[in-house]
């Protein structure tokens, strides 16, 4: 799957595209550990506007990844989900720790 | 106009795209909202990778998805021959997860009850699972 990322000084930006289901959690899991073991590594804004859809088992890949950071004090932000992400992560209540910021 | 449709295919996660389409695709014909149509498959994706995932523990196996249409109102079942489940209400609890080992949420069933306008679950243990939900389409 298509994943970019841009860092500017620490801020890590990573744009994700397409469908995250089953099919792709080995695959993002790992592309995401290692975009996150970069440093220095202030925070982690994830940005949503390319992916069309997801599912739960998006939900278990970031919370994974937020208890990988949480440790290391760096923040992870949400930024523009479409109207089925966001439903979906709302009811997962992971706003709560991964704040939407756009 | 009453319609029906079953689906049979193999438990593995490259077909749960798929699935998502094959269901959406038979709802069109009643010309839901796109955010009718995205909770449906939403709900799909749900019970597909529970059963591709739990019941089969992604060994090998079978899913069937039956649909109907009447009245308005998309009737579903998502049916595997796995391994069933024990207690069905914790099962349906949220966070609930089964797996001790991988990235789960626990979410697949929180989320098919608040997408779809009702959930029921019938499983016993090694006796499979059939998941029944329905939504109001038009």
């Amino acid at each position: 799957m298509q994943i970019d990322s841009k860092n500017k000084n620490g801020d890590l930006y990573i744009f994700l595209y397409g469908e995250i289901d089953q099919s792709k959690s080995v695959e993002i899991k790992s592309r995401l550990t290692s975009l996150l073991s970069v440093r220095p590594l202030n925070k982690v804004i994830l940005n949503l506007s390319g992916l069309q859809f997801v599912d739960s088992t998006f939900i278990g890949v970031l919370i994974a990844r937020y208890k990988q950071l949480r440790e290391q004090g760096v923040p992870i932000f949400i930024e523009h989900p479409s109207r089925q992400i966001d439903k979906v992560l709302g009811v997962s209540g992971i706003y709560t720790i991964m704040p939407k910021v756009g | 106009m009453d319609n029906k449709m079953t689906l049979t295919f193999s438990a593995i996660e490259e077909n749960l795209g798929f699935a998502r389409s094959v269901v959406g695709a038979f709802c069109v014909t009643e010309n839901p909202t796109i955010d009718i149509l995205s909770d449906i498959k939403t709900a799909v994706s749900e019970a597909v990778t529970n059963a591709i995932v739990h019941a089969y523990r992604e060994g090998q196996g079978e899913v069937t998805i039956q649909a109907e249409i009447s009245n308005h109102i998309l009737y579903l079942a998502v049916k595997d021959t796995g391994c069933g489940i024990e207690n069905v209400e914790m099962a349906l609890s949220d966070f609930y997860t089964s797996s001790a080992v991988e990235e789960r949420s626990g979410l697949g069933f929180t989320i098919m009850r608040t997408f779809m306008d009702s959930l029921d679950v019938l499983s016993k243990p090694f006796s499979g699972t059939i998941v029944q939900m329905k939504k109001q389409l038009a």
